[in-house]
């Protein structure tokens, strides 16, 4: 299978601290993936550079062959871990903001979803509770028909049956050559889910493997295999 | 999809900014039917008292629009709602460009609002012709010592637009500095901007001095001739400068973005 996410010798620092260091990863399409590991371990950082938000020190990211840009910017659908979305808008004005910058955004999709989960198109962002805007912003997001998804944290802040629907909503709404990079620290919520694991430490990449086949050779769960990896 | 930015970005400060217009405006009003009142006519403080604060309003509204369109930039760019501006599949110089363009639409639209408020508190009958036969009788001097006045206007214009255009260039490129800074990113880009406000102001009143001292001056004595090419080297010397400096902020501003991004 043809490679989405190529990362050649990938270095960032800030100040004199290293936030990644030489990251070597080749990511496939078809594949859901959890960018896995403690705070400050540079997940964040590697997730900004492939969306073209921060610039490496060195080395380059190459997603679909091209490096960020216009190009890549239409392939990628994007959740960060923050409200990125101005406060002022309402729902319905956020999905026409959608669907005038990304092609692939299908609004019968998104307007499905926002009722499933009783959010109504004339709320205002700004009155909304932190975990509602966040399934807002999350919607928005999987509404795409993206080839690759990256979602930083998206289950951090919602309730546990939240989390089940927006679970199911990322395996329901993502195509098969389309692939889901996922960071998060609620491992046992996902590890379900994930085809493969990327384990960073100190910016470096600790551990990248099929779950499959750490199931098979570790004989343990990804949770555990964590817990044992980043045993303080 | 400049079309669409440009759409959005008018959706997204119009409403605000709007508002305080507008708020100028039935102010300029309600003040003209005060100051038609028989007892206030009278009444010296009273004229006093609205003009102190008609000139508060129009201080604050000129002040409040510019700093608008600069947090605006600053928020929409470099703060949390950069994450989704920089994922937009527009290129850095397509943002900058709808930014400049609803800026230099907003700051047009600020000045016309400001100058029709005092038109109405000042309006008398006859103000009208009076207007246009003073402007012609401008361009009629302007003609008689020699001034091409289609050329003069269009240059005034060309100046004009051109200064619609450095004003949130200055704040763009000001604000880009300051992301390029470790911490305190906001104090470096309001230094970065008085810094630059003065080094283009002491250039201009550099080149200006020295082009007064070479083309007035003929035998110690101040010539007409002389103080025509001074005034048309200010309008040059002017929009060379305005010209240059729209450039030089716009290829910073369009570099930081492309290739010193870092958001945090």
């Amino acid at each position: 299978m043809s490679c989405l996410i190529e990362t050649r010798g990938l270095n960032k620092k800030f100040k004199n601290k290293m936030a990644l260091g030489d990251v070597n990863l080749q990511l496939e399409r078809g594949r859901i993936i959890g960018l896995l590991g403690p705070n400050g371990s540079g997940k964040s950082t590697l997730i900004k550079i492939i969306n073209g938000l921060m610039v490496p020190t060195s080395g380059e990211v190459l997603i679909n062959g091209q490096k960020p840009g216009v190009e890549t910017k239409k392939i990628i659908s994007y959740l960060p871990e923050r409200t990125y979305l101005n406060e002022w808008m309402r729902v319905r004005e956020l999905l026409d903001y959608f669907c005038d910058f990304y092609e692939d955004f299908r609004r019968d999709r998104a307007e499905v979803m926002l009722k499933n989960l009783n959010i109504s198109m004339d709320d205002k962002l700004k009155t909304m509770s932190k975990g509602t805007k966040e399934k807002v912003q999350l919607i928005l997001v999987m509404s795409r028909e993206a080839q690759l998804y990256i979602l930083d944290e998206p289950i951090g802040g919602v309730d546990p049956a939240a989390r089940d629907y927006i679970l199911k909503t990322i395996i329901g709404n993502y195509n098969e050559n389309a692939t889901v990079l996922l960071s998060t620290h609620l491992i046992s919520d996902i590890e379900n889910i994930l085809d493969e694991v990327i384990f960073l430490q100190y910016g470096q990449i600790r551990f990248h493997a099929s779950v499959d086949d750490i199931r098979m050779k570790e004989g343990k769960s990804i949770d555990q295999l964590f817990r044992e990896v980043y045993r303080c | 999809m400049l079309g669409k930015l440009v759409k959005h970005e008018w959706k997204a400060i119009t409403k605000p900014l709007a508002i305080m217009h507008i708020a100028l405006i039935l102010m300029a009003i309600i003040g003209k039917v005060l100051l038609n009142i028989e007892v206030l006519k009278k009444a010296d403080y009273v004229w006093g008292a609205l003009l102190m604060l008609y000139i508060l309003a129009v201080i604050t509204l000129e002040i409040g629009t510019q700093i608008y369109l600069a947090v605006r930039f600053y928020k929409n760019m470099y703060t949390d709602e950069g994450y989704l501006s920089f994922t937009l599949p527009v290129k850095s110089w397509e943002h900058i460009l709808s930014k400049t363009f609803i800026s230099a639409v907003w700051t047009l639209i600020d000045i016309a609002v400001v100058i029709l408020s005092i038109l109405i508190l000042v309006m008398y009958k006859g103000m009208g012709t009076e207007f246009i036969e003073g402007f012609l009788g401008v361009l009629t001097e302007l003609s008689e010592a020699g001034i091409s006045v289609v050329w003069f206007m269009i240059r005034l214009i060309i100046n004009g637009v051109l200064y619609l255009i450095a004003l949130p260039l200055t704040y763009y490129f000001s604000i880009s500095i300051g992301q390029l800074f470790n911490s305190h990113k906001m104090l470096a880009s309001v230094i970065t901007y008085f810094i630059t406000i003065n080094v283009i102001q002491v250039i201009g009143t550099v080149v200006s001095t020295i082009m007064m001292v070479n083309t007035t001056y003929a035998d110690d004595v101040i010539t007409d001739s002389g103080m025509k090419g001074f005034y048309n080297g200010i309008l040059d010397m002017g929009m060379i400068g305005n010209l240059i400096t729209c450039v030089g902020f716009w290829l910073v501003v369009n570099y930081i973005m492309n290739k010193r991004l870092n958001l945090e």
